[in-house]
């Protein structure tokens, strides 16, 4: 009886500590390299994912899905620029720590290379 | 036959009056259509020499009127001396987000009179030539990140006071570290009100360029845990209460409870030992780049620093990196952590 409740017990720590990793796993982050930048985009539904920014005039450059539903993109390195992605057609502001007005009624993200 | 020589006059002038009527409006057509066309075809002679940004716009089937128009406001700009990429840019991204193209002239004439704005704000500061492009742009940059134009006079007129007493280089010194501070709590979204409190007292208790730059950094990384709003209001209190910048971070890490939570409980895990509050509070200050932790004292510091990045750890330990220099295009760098380093 006791070794099946303790199973029980690690099956529940798992199931919840699975949940925790999955709520606190960001949906959007940055890897900055020497020449080069990554974005990192979580959305394992999208079909397709676009991201554009202020670095080569808002041309869209199709993201490529890598493992568990992470799209990523390289961009040139650059001190400073704003961004948005393109997901499915619908633009999407992700989850960023700057923020610009975009004068359209939107925000764009900022990338700031010091920040 | 009466009738029959009337109704045939009537007929008549009916459709002579008919055919006049027409006519004006066909040649107006005509004329509009002959426009377009050499507009049309002098657009396919200068392909190659046609500007980018106007290639862009006849692509998109601009109106003619509004292709003026969005050189003309361009052309404002370059006699002004104010830069024109910010203004080609915003053409660009509202073709890219499939705006209407007159909201996209309006878009450029606003982005236009930002930076007007603020330029003339930059050379009322009489900087040198050379600090008044960087300082123009700083505060178009405070003004497209949310900072409202009454609440950046509130800081401009601060510190046309402060720098009164100021050699030149200190005023200028003082005016861009108070303008990057601006611009960078702008970004995090902190209320424009809030963004100008913090400043304004700042310059009140006779905060000098460096500080305030200390306080930007600092403001930095604890904005990176938490909500950059409270941490400018509790910067704001601090500084009303005589806590010069290097204090700042020292006192927000113990009045920020949330964040001194989160420290605690991730640096009892990274470090095997935490659970006091102050090693707890010092994980979450000195998380991010470890400038403060050093202040946060012993304990705090290494709790603090294994606090900080424990957070982080689960996800961002792998790529084992500084969170500092990536962190900040993040959000969800915050919350995950250093791991976004380089």
């Amino acid at each position: 009886m006791e070794p099946r409740l303790s199973l029980k017990i690690v099956y529940q720590a798992f199931i919840f500590l699975a949940l925790l990793i999955t709520a606190c796993s960001p949906k959007h982050y940055v890897r900055v390299h020497d020449q080069s930048i990554t974005f990192y985009y979580q959305n394992d539904d999208a079909k397709e994912v676009l991201f554009a920014s202020s670095i080569d005039q808002f041309q869209f450059h199709r993201a490529s899905k890598a493992v568990g539903g992470v799209w990523e993109v390289i961009v040139p390195r650059e001190e400073e620029f704003s961004y948005f992605y393109l997901v499915d057609k619908i633009l999407i502001l992700p989850d960023c720590q700057s923020k610009i007005l975009d004068d359209f009624g939107a925000k764009n993200c900022l990338f700031v290379s010091d920040m | 036959m009466k009738i029959k020589h009337f109704t045939l006059i009537f007929i008549l002038l009916i459709s002579t009056s008919i055919a006049s009527a027409d006519e004006p409006l066909a040649e107006n057509t005509e004329l509009r259509s002959q426009e377009q066309a050499r507009e049309m075809f002098q657009t396919q002679i200068d392909k190659d020499k046609t500007p980018p940004l106007l290639q862009a716009m006849n692509r998109e089937q601009f109106r003619h009127s509004n292709m003026v128009r969005v050189q003309e406001i361009i052309e404002d700009a370059k006699q002004e001396g104010l830069p024109t990429k910010p203004l080609t840019d915003k053409v660009y991204e509202g073709i890219a987000k499939d705006v209407n193209e007159e909201k996209i002239v309006q878009a450029v004439a606003r982005v236009r009179n930002r930076y007007r704005h603020a330029y003339q704000q930059a050379r009322e500061l009489e900087v040198d030539p050379d600090q008044e492009e960087l300082l123009g742009d700083l505060i178009a940059g405070a003004y497209t990140a949310g900072l409202k134009q009454e609440d950046c006079e509130t800081v401009m007129s601060s510190l046309k006071t402060r720098i009164r007493t100021m050699t030149r280089n200190q005023a200028q010194e003082l005016t861009i570290q108070t303008m990057t501070a601006a611009r960078i709590m702008a970004h995090r979204e902190v209320r424009s009100e809030t963004v100008s409190d913090v400043l304004v007292t700042a310059l009140g208790k006779s905060y000098e360029a460096a500080e305030m730059k200390e306080m930007y950094y600092s403001f930095r990384n604890k904005a990176r845990y938490g909500s950059a709003e409270n941490v400018a209001q509790q910067f704001s209190d601090g500084i009303n209460q005589g806590l010069r910048a290097q204090e700042l971070g020292h006192s927000l890490g113990r009045g920020n409870e949330n964040d001194g939570n989160r420290g605690s409980k991730t640096g009892s895990g990274g470090a095997g030992s935490g659970g006091s509050n102050s090693s707890g509070n010092s994980g979450s200050s000195s998380g991010g780049s470890g400038n403060s932790g050093g202040s946060s004292g012993g304990s705090g510091s290494s709790g603090g620093s294994s606090g900080g990045s424990g957070s982080s750890g689960g996800s961002s330990g792998g790529s084992g990196s500084s969170g500092g220099s990536s962190g900040g295009s993040g959000n969800s760098g915050g919350s995950s952590g250093g791991g976004r380093g380089k």
